[in-house]
């Protein structure tokens, strides 16, 4: 029961029935095909773009791709793809 | 690839954004959930692709968030509609064309037969008409297999047959056997030898079967000369059975040979004015349209004409036909002939009528014809004594 006492309830509670995180608590998701494409799941929107960095902020943290030549192949309310040579995916909690 | 299909159908704009708060812009196109493709950053520009539909719906929020926005490009069906519109006329040909073409090819509009050699060409026409099979019929009112087994059943020579579809043409392909099925009809109950001509039998030689007659005798139109029934007798000499065959002889008769020509001393000859007139035409919906129209008002004239269908990619028939008519104008003049004219022209038919008789095998013994002469015509007539082969085939009819 240690283990998961950093959990909020929501988490918690997936993490007991084994289920997923980002439908239930409504955690971000991402994909990573190779180092050119990555795709976004549940976050809240865009704020930063450039060729060099894309900061995506999520439901508790932001994400920070860094890279070279990057693009966003779509944006949508459901999800995202980000297209070019990554070399670096951070995460930037909100609760450190 | 399907959403690049999509987007294609739907129509879209590749735009240029510029301004303080595009990211704001983009969450706000989120939740509206309009999607934005293809986003490229150049120096301050942001690039990106929408799609018409959503074009109209973000205008507003362009203002919001004060963000410039500038057409860079147009891709799409709904803009190459609006470019065509110029060519509406162009447009509305070719998707006649199509329609037509369509329409067109769910109609039978040639048939073609293959493989008859016994079977004319008239023939099986006469049976596919007679099976109210006609050209503009519709292909799904064929049924192929059940027209196959009738024509089996109508031709008995037509050993194997297809009928099948190549576009809009009607293929008729049979496959005849060598021996005919009058022969295997005459193999299961027997067959005599008749005579088909009333003669002097000069030589008989028996394969199969009984002679009847002997050389030298006198036969009649329609008498036995070899029967198919072989007596089988007993000891006794008392017939027991029958065996029936085939009757089969290579029988000779001398037989009197009638012949009779008339010459006319006056005969009409076509002689041509040299006035021609060369129309094209065409055949469509059953109307027949000549360019020019014939209008030369020839009194009589000769009609040359040479006819082809329209076809796509050789096996799509239309149901249009074009071609090239020659009117040549023509008068009959009245000649007469002279009377060594006459002699000589019924001599000469005379000479045609014996070489024919030698090609088919008659020898001609004697030959007695004479010469009259009458005021407008002159006649040969008179009979040839001939030897030739007789003898055919007459199923035996059980008594």
């Amino acid at each position: 029961m240690k283990k998961i006492e950093h959990l909020n309830i929501s988490e918690r509670f997936a993490e007991t029935f084994s289920l997923p995180k980002d439908m239930i608590a409504n955690q971000t998701l991402i994909h990573m095909i190779g180092g050119t494409d990555l795709y976004i799941e549940n976050y809240k929107g865009i704020m930063l773009y450039s060729c060099q960095e894309i900061v995506i902020k999520g439901f508790c943290c932001k994400i920070i791709i860094c890279g070279k030549g990057l693009s966003i192949a779509y944006y949508s309310d459901e999800d995202m793809k980000v297209s070019g040579r990554i070399y670096e995916v951070k995460i930037d909690r909100n609760d450190k | 690839m399907v959403h690049k299909l999509r987007c294609f159908i739907k129509g879209y704009v590749r735009v240029q954004l510029t301004g303080e708060q595009i990211f704001r812009l983009f969450n706000m196109c989120k939740s509206h959930t309009i999607t934005l493709r293809n986003i490229v950053q150049e120096e301050t520009r942001i690039y990106c692709n929408i799609l018409i539909q959503d074009l109209f719906r973000m205008l507003p929020l362009l203002k919001k968030t004060n963000t410039r926005i500038k057409i860079i490009r147009k891709v799409g069906i709904p803009f190459w509609l609006q470019k065509a519109r110029k060519r509406l006329c162009f447009l509305i040909c070719l998707f006649t064309c199509l329609f037509l073409l369509n329409s067109v090819d769910s109609y039978v509009w040639a048939i073609e037969y293959i493989g008859n050699l016994q079977i004319t060409n008239d023939e099986l026409a006469d049976f596919i008409v007679n099976e109210e099979i006609h050209y503009g019929m519709k292909k799904d009112e064929l049924q192929l297999e059940e027209l196959e087994k009738r024509l089996r059943e109508q031709f008995p020579v037509v050993t194997w047959t297809s009928i099948y579809l190549e576009g809009t043409k009607l293929c008729v392909e049979v496959k005849e056997n060598d021996v005919t099925q009058y022969d295997k009809v005459m193999e299961a109950s027997g067959s005599n030898l008749i005579a088909t001509e009333a003669g002097t039998i000069t030589s008989i030689v028996t394969r199969n079967g009984v002679p009847k007659v002997k050389a030298g005798e006198q036969v009649e139109v329609g008498q036995i000369l070899v029967e198919g029934l072989v007596p089988v007798y007993d000891e006794a000499l008392t017939v027991v059975d029958y065996q029936i065959y085939n009757a089969d002889a290579d029988i000779y008769m001398n037989t009197i040979m009638p012949y009779s020509d008339t010459v006319e001393k006056r005969y009409a000859v076509m002689e041509y004015t040299g006035k021609v007139q060369k129309c094209f035409f065409i055949e469509a919906a059953g109307r027949h349209y000549e360019i020019p129209g014939f209008w030369k008002n020839f009194e009589r004239y000769e009609k040359i004409s040479q006819k082809w269908q329209c076809s796509i990619l050789e096996d799509i028939y239309l149901p249009v036909f074009y071609g090239d008519v020659l009117y040549k104008e023509y008068q009959l003049c009245y000649l007469e002939h002279t009377q060594k004219e006459m002699e000589t022209l019924l001599y000469e038919n005379f000479q045609h009528f014996m070489e024919t008789l030698e090609g088919k095998g008659v020898q001609i013994i004697e030959k007695n014809v004479k010469i009259s002469n009458n005021t407008d015509s002159m006649d040969m007539m008179g009979e040839l004594l001939v030897n030739k082969k007789t003898g055919t085939r007459r199923e035996i009819v059980e008594e």
